[in-house]
């Protein structure tokens, strides 16, 4: 089913506006991680996780559904299509895997923003937190989401098999009732 | 038809960003079944928040009770 354009422009702002909210929310979250792990002082380190986890869950983590959520409507209701071009297709797994490993790593996080929390936690304890686990899911994540920014603008070509098989269906049917309108009028 | 239309191979760039794909799965999986990256690897997601606590360097209760 494809969308009315007014729609389908109000569904490509909302999945632009989530998914650059995320990579926004990420490089956020890269700047907090990067502190967390070079600051000498405990209680930065400390409020580095706390500000981590508020904003995982409620920043990264609906943002993440919504643009996965948003692209995928935005896709199914284009001609675009959700498995017919590489660049959409490669899209949709970036997003899947990033959204994953997102919401596997918020465990790690909320456990380690507990053990921030706890004021009994000793330094040895907290020598946990200079891991620079965050660091590296940040800046993953940045990048699978400035390679989806790229591929989203560029749009590089390349249908996939079931893309071009598709296409050919449509040309197909657009020859016949070209060549007989009257199949077309007595089609239900 | 739909034979009568020329099927298009795979554009290099997509060959190249599946075998980049493959390579950073593999490791990934590496480091999954090896529990790589001193405990903070992938591995880590698999384990129940007791057991990341268990990765944490262990504290005696002396130390502790030293602590205000």
């Amino acid at each position: 089913m494809t969308m009315r354009p007014g729609v389908r422009k109000f569904a490509l702002t909302a999945h632009v506006t989530f998914s650059v909210g995320w990579l926004g929310a990420v490089a956020g979250s890269m700047a907090i991680a990067v502190a967390a792990v070079t600051s000498q002082d405990p209680q930065i380190v400390r409020g580095a996780y706390l500000t981590l986890e508020l904003t995982g869950w409620y920043a990264l983590v609906p943002l993440a559904l919504a643009s996965l959520l948003t692209g995928l409507v935005q896709s199914l209701g284009t001609t675009w299509g959700l498995f017919r071009h590489y660049w959409v297709l490669f899209k949709l797994l970036m997003n899947l895997f990033a959204t994953i490993v997102l919401l596997l790593y918020m465990q790690t996080l909320s456990f380690l923003a507990g053990l921030a929390a706890d004021p009994a936690a000793s330094a040895t304890e907290l020598s946990v937190l200079r891991s620079p686990t965050a660091v590296i899911h940040t800046g993953g994540a940045m990048l699978l989401l400035l390679v989806a920014v790229i591929l989203s603008v560029y749009k590089p070509r390349g249908m996939t098999a079931y893309g071009q098989r598709k296409k050919a269906d449509r040309c197909a049917r657009q020859h016949s009732s070209a060549s007989h309108p009257q199949l077309l009028m007595s089609q239900p | 038809m739909s034979e009568s239309l020329p099927r298009i191979g795979t554009p290099r760039w997509v060959k190249v960003a599946a075998i980049i794909a493959l390579v950073v799965g593999l490791i990934f999986v590496i480091l999954l079944l090896t529990g790589g990256g001193a405990g903070h690897g992938p591995s880590r997601h698999a384990q129940s928040d007791a057991a990341v606590a268990g990765s944490a360097p262990s504290v005696s209760t002396e130390h502790l009770v030293q602590q205000p």
